[in-house]
This record gives structure tokens, C-alpha cells and sequence, in this order.
């Protein structure tokens, strides 16, 4: 079907009266009028509010037409019409004047309600084509034009380029030109443009190369579709990789990927090559890497005691009980799948049976949903509570729909159904029914949802629980997700590897939800084996891995590494003096070291990038607190043993730097510590010399990140 | 039986029309304005409405349009007449500039005079007696009018927003309503606020004293939050309420225990005030039913609301 050029108005067939869904609406969202900051707030604007970007039209025919006696129309004097007055500022307006009062947006306005302002929806839309969706630009001068296709039920298709908002996520990296609509970047790099028309916010991803001259992509290796895919994005930005890294320093990167944990110091300059596969599937199969792997999920499902007598109460046996469970299920190699499966359908006595504390975790239903939909579709619902999700397809029956299966449970020691549950719905003041997200609506007679909801969130069709779970997974070896942040899957907030998060979810779900496989394919893949270091060309580069992202070590990482370090152990709550951080099983043990380091709190999400030891409080701890002033020196330590047993101090610095840095000092460093500690000083001022020395290694960035 | 065959015309006439417009999507078929208000003259033999197009006065039960007239610009929103029955008062204005009372002799429409001080649209207006007038504004004022002087008595400040209805008690002082949610008691005199009431959860639509009611006053709110609530205004208590299907936007009293509403799915229902239910459901016109009222004596009601629609109902 021939369609208008680019940035003209859409054209009906012949004279078609005004469509107030797929016309008028949209041209409210281009022109700002149902945006947050304007009338779609959730309290409106000048006591007039419109749903958020046009999500539910039929109230926002009622508010413009039918509201006030319905005087925001004017049948009789279109031109008089406060609907109107207000955008073209003849009458006093908040928001300025958002249209020209001959303009084509006034026009079509007018015409409607000359019309008989009525609601018409003369065919639904079905989906919004935009071209180009990808665009590879040959440089930053290179403009081009957008184009928008909708496609409706009845077999038409129009230009809505015009009709649509487009909405640069960085604009200060991207020019978006009015007429024509054009894109054009500013500077080189991967942009992202979103498109929304009607309820549809389609991305656009504009890239522009860098300009300088490349290595030579082809040569470098390839192990598996990984590195095709990391590659193939390279190759588009124009991005140098950095060198590969070598076997010390491989081990220390994998070992604290895999186990949290330091591996002891190998002379490997004296070794043949590392067999990386055989230590990476050490690695896995060992009791480190089910204790660390269950931390992060006891992290990511909220795993603690908690609650008094007004809130709902998680014991420290149902606490330890759940992270016992998970331990159990990495232990055995039980698939995610049905690790998932067994945590939603959870039923029983939290004290004995571990999944059933998933109910436990949050206060109430709603909160269950915007939880639920985190953990395990990667995905933040909660702005479906008030209003359809304004930046993705979930709507607000999605959200109560899946409340109303929630809210069939009680919330106590015990978790069992609830006939009586409900969740309102608070566009309807009604009783919500049940729904799985983005599907149908349950049978009324339904008693317990959660079956069906485990069985559509375990499909190996569903398009979000795979993902969720490998892109977490990604992020813990790659310190970036594919989707970032990684709990905020939505339409426009693309992955910055679209191809390569799907091909990690199909082979994920092709090898039985098995999150060992998956880890092993990322940590075998060339592109984790890159030097954290950049090169010419790369420095800028913080998501399409040309280099490796410097990750913080976690809290309980990094305090078992400094007691490992200083050998001096700490001391948990209660818990048996010696007793690692990363083996923790209830998050709410008390530890002021681990509260100063940042630990996850576990009352809400955790999954934003800590920043290392970024906060003053925390960089004051490490200067002046106990977790390492105390230790350095104390009798029981490593460098107290060190200097007792007569060691001489470049000795016991060498020492350190094996146990710190999995490495020994070069020759820079052991000329500076000469300097430093000199062995013809009294032994009270070399102590101190070395005690200093040992405060800064395990303060260094180099020691509290792994990179 | 004449009243009852021209109902039923009326009835058949109204479904054809729907029908033609149901059938006509897609197609252009002229739009009514709204009918924001209507009122029986003091007689029973007249029906007056009010919308964007003016005044028009019907012939009752026939509902034959006997008279147009234009009155003021913009919006009219609503209709009153005095207690003696020789004015009626229009209320409107131009949405967000300005709101006016217009005054008419009654039964000859001869325009009298314009109240003006308004910055937004009169929506509501009461009788206080013969010569003092309160207009309710949705530019947050009540404004209490003297006719022979064409002052404002008293201005009453103190809605956050828009006052959407208002009456007046027989005892004198005036009840007001908003989107404030909130239910206000003034005295008339000093012009201060006696009493407060937040009992509604959404905008108020319509207020409405019993006339009926022969021990403490009585008076009806009806909101967004669907509700009915009965208040004791003069010692600020709320008796109590009733939820509804749909919302209700207009509301007058049949007797001391029984009250009609008309409701956004078009439908008319009768409360009973005494036992706090909805004992029947009429269903009355297409779409909004804005404004509802009920004949001085024959036990009929008139409904009207979206596309210039108006019903006649008998109860």
C-alpha cells in the first residue's frame, strides 16, 4: 500500500471520521498533554487527568467529553470548546500553548468535535512497523529519516510517522529533526530512540561507529556463539578488543565469579598452559560454588528473618530452612525451572518446608506481584498498579490479575489458600480476577492460580522467565546484564546484545534450565577472558565488552577475602567464630562490617551496581573501623606470624601480594616497598611500615574488585 | 392512558434514533450537547432544560418542545427556580473565564438581569428565599446573591477546588459539595464555615435537602466514589450511605424515605433512604444521565443526559 512520505499526516480513507483512539490520542501523547509530568499524572493536572500515554482510552473519552457536564467539549461552538482553548493558550494554560490554533493538530481537534466528538475506533491496531529499527550510520553527520507503519485489523496500513513521539533516551547524543523526522547521532556509540504510537513504544537503535582505525576482529578466537555474537557488535561500533588475559589472572577472575574466593597462589610461570575448561568444572562442581550461588539467590529472593507482631513475620528457621532448600537444589543440579515451579506453588509450614518463605517475604499481595515479577520475569510491574505500564505492554489488569492469585493466601508461619482472598481493583472498586500477565483471565471457579501461573512462567515459550535468569547470570561472570538494570526487562529498554540474550535463553532452556551449563558456556567464551585493561580505542566502552568490566566484590566477598588475607577470622551474630560471610543463611544476622560494606539489606531489590566502597561511611570503616584496623596487626594474624617467624619484609610483602593479588609484586612495586621499608630501620618502624603496607593492598582497587 | 401512548412514542422514537446512531458509525450523524440540568416549572406543565444550545422549555408529559432560547454564553449547568415560582435562575459560563446567573421571569422568559463575578463556570445554584440566591462556581467559590440589589451578599471561600453543588437548608445556612471530596456547612451571616465533612472518597456531584424532612435537616450527596451519603449537616454527621453499581451524577428526593438517581450507565435507580438500598433499576437513556427530576405531583420523573436526550418515567 502506497503510504504518504515521511513526517506528513496520516491519511483515512476518504472521509472517515476522525478516529479518537488511533488519531486523536495519539496526538495527545505527541504533544505532551497525557505524559507524567502533565495531565497522565496520577493525580492530573488542573483537575483534569488523562491515563498515562493514552493507556486506557475509554476514560479518557469520558474525562475530555463527558466530565463536568461535558464542558471541555462545545457541539455547538467547536472553536469554544476548553479541550481546545487550553493547548492553543487562548485561555490561560499550565503547559503553554502545545498547539497553533490553525495547525494541523487543531485542526484535526476541532474537526472531531465538530464531528460530534464521538468515540470511534474505525479499526484496531494490531502492530507499529518503524523503519529503520537498527541503524548503522557511516558517521556522526549521517541523518536519517524515521518512518512509522501502523497495521490494523482490517487489513490497513498508514504512515503514523506523524502521529508518532520519539523520545531519545540520551539527548544530548541524539538529533531528532521535525520535518522530516530524522535521526542523526551525536556522537559514536549505541543510541537508543523510542517510538511510541497509540499503546505500541517500539526502540530504535542508532549506531554510530567510532571513527578511529580497528584491530583486525577476525583474527581474534572464537570459542562459542558467545563470542559471535560480542563480536558481530564490535564489528558495527568499530570498538578494538582488549588482549586476553593471562592463566593468574584467569583463575582469580573465575574463582571469585564462581566460588567468591581467592584461589591459592600458583607459580604458574613454571606450569604448562591451564586447562580453563577442567578448572572451570572444578569450580562448579565444588562446595564453594553452591555456597556462593546460594547466597545470590537467598539475596535475590529476600532470604531473612524478619517481622514483630504487626508484620508479616519470616522466623529464623524458616529463614535458614529456605536457603538450606536452595543449597539443596544447586547441590543436586535441580533445573530452574523447576526451582521456580516449587517456590510459586509453595504451600505449608515455612518452619519445615523452605519455598513456602517466598510468601513471607513481602507484606501483602500487591507487593507479591511486583516480587514475583522481578524475580522471575525480570521485570518491574508495580507501575501496572495505578495505570497501564506506561514504558511496556503490561497492563493493569495484568497487574491485579496476577494480585488476585496472590491475594488467595495467607501471609503467616504458614502459608495455606485463602477462599475468601481478594485483591481489588482499584479501576474497577471490584474484586480482580484472576490473570496470568499478558494471557488470559482464570477460570472464576479457580481456587489456587499459582499452578497455571508456574506452568505459563516454566513454558518454554514464555519470553521473559529465560531470559530474567541467564541475563542475571551473564551479569554475575560480565559485571554488566545484557538487560540493564537486570530487573527491568521491558520494550524499551532493549538488550544491548538482543541476539546473543536469545541464544543464551534457547540454549539455556535446550540444557534443561541447567544454570551450571550456562555459566560454564560464559566463562569458556573468549570474551570473559579479556583484560579489564583498555586499549587505544576502547576506553570508553562500558557495555559491548571490548574490555572486561571491573566488578566491586560483593560485601560478603570481600569481608571473607580480607579475613582470609590478614588471617584473622570474623565473627557473625551467633554464629560459630570463623563462620565465612558468603555461608551466611538468614541476610538479617547482625554484622556492622557487612552493613558498612553495603550488604543487601533484602527488604527490596538489590540488583543496582554497588558502587566499590563507594560511600564515605564506607571508606571511613575501612580507614579507621575495626574490619581492618583491629586485624592488621593482631597477634593471631598472618602478618604478626610473618614478622615472628623472622621473615624478612620483602618476604612478607611478596606473601601478601600472593594472597591478595594472586600474584607476586613486579619489579616497580618491590623498588617502591624498598623504599618504603627499610630494613635497616628499628623493628617498631618497619612494623609499621608493613602494617601500612598491608592496609593498603587490601584496600587497593586491584584487591576489591575483580577485573 | 394520551400520557401514557406518547411516552411509549416518545420511547420507540428515542430506540430508532439509537439505532440509526449505533448503525451509523463510521458514517457522520449530528451530536446533541449534553442536557446539563433540568427542572419543572412550579406548575407541573413545563419541563425546562439547559445545555450548549440554550433553554428549552417541553410540554409535560408530552415533551413537545414549546420553546428555545438562548441565555448566556458558553455552558449552561444548571436551572432553579424561587420559591415563589415567578423567576428562574440559569447558571453557566464560559469553562475556566467566567461563570454568571442569568434571571428570567418566569412563565414569560423575559431576561431580567446577569450575575457576574465569577472566573469559572456556575455549576449549582440555590434558592435562600425570594430575593437571595447562592451560586456554586468551579472556580471555588459559592457566591450568595441579592436579587434587588444584584450584590453579592457573601462570598464563601474554603473548597480546594472546583464547588460543584449547593443547597440551602431551611434553617438558612447553605450546604456545598466539591471536588474536594468534602461536604462544607456555612453560615449564611457571617459568611464563616461551620462544619466539614469527608466522609466521600472521590469528587461530589450533586446535593440535594429533603424537603420532606420535618425533625433536623436532611440532605443527599452524591459522588464519584459511587456512593450515596445521608448527612445530618447541622451537627456534621454522616447517617449513612449506599454504594451503587455506577456513579451517580444526579439525585432528587420522591418522598422522606425514597430518593432517584441518575447514573453514567444511563440508568435511573431508587433508593431507599430508610433501608439503605437500591429497591428498583430503570433504565432511562443511552450513556450519561446527568440531571434528574421529579414532577411536583404526578409521580413521574424526567430524565436527561448525553446527546440531548431527555425520558420521561413513570414510577
Amino acid at each position: 500500500m502506497d503510504t504518504p512520505p515521511t513526517g506528513t499526516p496520516s491519511k483515512t480513507s476518504g472521509d472517515e471520521p476522525i478516529d479518537f483512539k488511533n488519531d486523536l490520542i495519539p496526538m495527545f501523547t505527541k504533544l505532551g498533554c497525557n505524559a507524567g509530568k502533565c495531565h497522565g499524572s496520577a493525580i492530573g493536572r488542573g483537575g483534569f487527568k488523562l491515563s498515562l500515554y493514552g493507556g486506557t482510552p475509554e476514560a479518557d473519552y469520558d474525562e475530555i467529553v463527558r466530565k463536568l457536564g461535558g464542558r471541555r467539549v462545545n457541539l455547538v461552538d467547536p472553536a469554544s470548546s476548553l479541550v481546545f482553548l487550553k493547548p492553543a493558550e487562548i485561555v490561560e494554560h499550565g503547559g503553554g500553548a502545545v498547539i497553533v490554533d490553525d495547525d494541523l493538530n487543531a485542526q484535526t481537534l476541532t474537526k472531531w468535535i465538530a464531528q460530534g466528538a464521538r468515540y470511534i475506533e474505525n479499526r484496531q491496531l494490531i502492530r507499529v512497523d518503524v523503519t529503520p529499527n537498527r541503524y548503522i550510520a557511516s558517521g556522526i553527520a549521517d541523518e536519517t529519516p524515521l518512518k512509522v507503519i501502523a497495521h490494523y485489523d482490517d487489513g490497513v496500513s498508514r504512515d503514523v510517522t506523524y502521529l508518532t513521539k520519539f523520545v531519545a533516551e540520551d539527548p544530548s547524543a541524539v538529533q531528532l529533526g521535525s520535518n522530516p523526522i530524522t535521526a542523526q547521532g551525536m556522537r559514536a556509540g549505541r543510541h537508543i530512540i523510542i517510538a511510541r504510537y497509540s499503546t505500541e513504544v517500539i526502540p530504535i537503535e542508532l549506531i554510530v561507529p567510532h571513527l578511529k582505525p580497528v584491530r583486525q576482529l577476525v583474527s581474534e578466537p572464537r570459542h562459542n556463539f558467545i563470542d559471535e555474537e560480542v563480536f558481530a557488535s564490535l564489528s558495527d561500533l568499530r570498538l578494538p578488543v582488549s588482549p586476553n588475559i593471562p592463566d593468574h589472572d584467569f583463575m582469580r577472575r573465575v574463582a571469585l565469579d564462581l566460588t567468591g574466593r581467592m584461589p591459592a597462589y600458583q607459580r604458574v610461570e613454571d606450569e604448562p598452559p591451564m586447562d580453563r575448561e577442567a578448572v572451570i568444572d572444578g569450580l562448579l562442581a565444588s562446595e564453594e560454588f553452591i555456597e556462593f550461588y546460594t547466597l545470590k539467590f537467598a539475596e535475590l529472593l529476600r532470604v531473612q528473618s524478619k517481622g514483630d507482631k504487626n508484620t508479616v513475620t519470616t522466623t529464623p528457621q524458616a529463614a535458614r530452612g529456605f536457603h538450606n532448600w536452595l543449597a539443596e537444589q544447586l547441590r543436586n543440579g535441580v533445573g530452574y525451572d523447576q526451582i521456580a515451579r516449587e517456590i510459586i506453588t509453595a504451600t505449608g509450614d515455612t518452619t519445615h518446608y523452605g519455598p513456602a518463605t517466598f510468601y513471607t517475604a513481602v507484606e501483602d499481595a500487591r507487593l507479591q506481584t511486583e516480587f514475583a515479577t522481578e524475580v522471575f520475569l525480570g521485570s518491574r510491574m508495580k507501575c501496572a498498579n495505578c495505570h497501564n505500564h506506561p514504558l511496556d505492554h503490561w497492563t493493569q489488569d495484568d497487574f491485579h490479575g496476577l494480585t488476585a492469585i496472590f491475594a488467595k493466601l495467607t501471609r503467616s508461619k504458614v502459608i495455606r489458600l485463602n477462599p475468601v482472598g481478594k485483591n481489588i481493583h482499584p479501576a474497577t472498586g471490584k474484586a480482580a480476577l484472576m490473570k496470568i500477565p499478558g494471557g488470559d483471565f482464570l477460570p472464576i471457579e479457580t481456587k489456587d492460580g499459582r499452578g497455571a501461573l508456574a506452568e505459563w512462567l516454566t513454558d518454554r515459550k514464555n519470553p521473559y522467565f529465560a531470559k530474567a535468569i541467564v541475563n542475571r547470570l551473564w551479569k554475575s561472570l560480565m559485571g554488566r546484564g545484557l538487560v540493564e538494570p537486570v530487573d527491568d526487562f521491558r520494550a524499551t529498554n532493549p538488550a544491548t546484545h538482543p541476539a546473543l540474550l536469545d541464544r543464551l535463553a534457547d540454549d539455556f532452556v535446550q540444557h534443561g534450565y541447567d544454570m551450571r551449563h550456562t555459566l560454564k558456556v560464559i566463562a569458556m567464551s573468549s570474551s570473559y577472558g579479556r583484560s579489564s585493561l583498555p586499549v587505544d580505542g576502547n576506553e570508553s566502552d562500558n557495555r559491548f565488552y571490548s574490555h572486561m568490566v571491573q566488578k566491586p566484590l560483593s560485601p560478603e566477598v570481600l569481608a571473607d577475602a580480607i579475613s582470609d588475607v590478614l588471617g584473622v577470622a570474623s565473627r557473625y551474630g551467633d554464629e560459630a567464630f570463623g563462620t565465612r560471610a558468603v555461608s551466611l543463611r538468614d541476610g538479617a544476622i547482625q554484622s556492622e562490617s557487612l552493613d558498612v560494606l553495603g550488604r543487601c539489606d533484602r527488604t527490596k531489590s538489590c540488583e543496582g551496581t554497588p558502587s566499590p566502597i563507594g560511600p564515605l561511611a564506607q571508606k571511613l570503616h575501612l580507614l579507621n573501623g575495626n574490619l581492618l584496623n583491629a586485624r592488621i596487626g593482631a597477634p593471631s594474624g598472618r602478618l604478626e606470624r610473618l614478622i615472628q617467624s623472622k621473615n624478612p619484609p620483602l618476604t612478607i610483602v611478596r606473601v601478601f601480594y600472593e594472597y591478595a593479588l594472586n600474584r607476586p609484586p613486579n619489579e616497580n612495586e618491590v623498588a617502591a616497598l624498598k623504599r618504603w621499608i627499610d630494613p635497616d630501620k628499628p623493628a617498631d618502624q618497619q612494623r609499621d611500615a608493613l602494617e601500612d603496607f598491608v592496609w593498603s593492598i587490601v584496600t587497593c582497587n586491584e584487591f576489591i574488585t575483580n577485573h | 392512558m394520551n400520557n401514557q401512548i406518547q411516552c411509549r412514542l416518545v420511547q420507540y422514537a428515542f430506540c430508532i434514533f439509537m439505532l440509526l446512531w449505533l448503525s451509523g458509525v463510521g458514517t457522520l450523524v449530528a451530536q446533541e450537547p449534553p442536557i446539563t440540568d433540568l427542572v419543572f416549572s412550579p406548575d407541573g406543565k413545563s419541563l425546562i432544560s439547559c445545555s450548549q444550545r440554550g433553554i428549552r422549555i417541553y410540554s409535560w408529559p408530552h415533551l413537545k418542545l414549546q420553546k428555545e432560547k438562548i441565555a448566556l454564553t458558553g455552558n449552561l449547568h444548571c436551572l432553579a427556580f424561587s420559591p415563589d415560582g415567578t423567576l428562574l435562575a440559569v447558571g453557566g459560563g464560559n469553562p475556566s473565564d467566567d461563570g454568571s446567573v442569568a434571571i428570567y421571569k418566569w412563565p414569560s422568559c423575559e431576561s431580567q438581569f446577569s450575575l457576574s463575578s465569577n472566573d469559572d463556570s456556575v455549576v449549582s445554584l440555590g434558592w435562600r428565599n425570594k430575593t437571595q440566591l447562592v451560586a456554586a462556581s468551579l472556580d471555588r467559590s459559592l457566591i450568595l446573591w441579592d436579587l434587588k440589589t444584584q450584590n453579592a451578599v457573601q462570598t464563601f471561600l474554603g473548597h480546594s477546588r472546583g464547588v460543584t453543588a449547593a443547597c440551602v437548608l431551611k434553617s438558612g445556612e447553605i450546604v456545598s459539595a466539591g471536588h474536594d471530596h468534602s461536604v462544607r456547612v456555612w453560615d449564611t451571616e457571617s459568611g464563616e464555615l461551620i462544619r466539614n465533612m469527608n466522609q466521600h472518597s472521590k469528587p461530589i456531584h450533586a446535593i440535594s435537602a429533603c424537603p420532606y424532612s420535618t425533625g433536623r435537616p436532611l440532605v443527599a450527596t452524591a459522588a464519584a466514589d459511587r456512593s450515596i451519603r445521608f448527612w445530618q449537616p447541622t451537627i456534621g454527621r454522616m447517617m449513612r450511605y449506599v454504594r451503587l453499581e455506577s456513579e451517580p451524577l444526579d439525585i432528587a428526593w420522591i418522598d422522606k424515605s425514597k430518593m432517584v438517581a441518575s447514573c453514567t450507565d444511563g440508568q435511573v435507580r431508587v433508593v431507599d433512604f430508610e433501608n439503605v438500598l437500591v429497591s428498583r433499576k430503570i433504565p432511562a437513556i443511552q450513556a450519561w444521565a446527568y440531571a434528574i427530576s421529579v414532577h411536583p405531583s404526578d409521580g413521574s420523573i424526567a430524565v436527561a443526559g448525553s446527546n440531548g436526550q431527555i425520558q420521561r418515567i413513570e414510577l
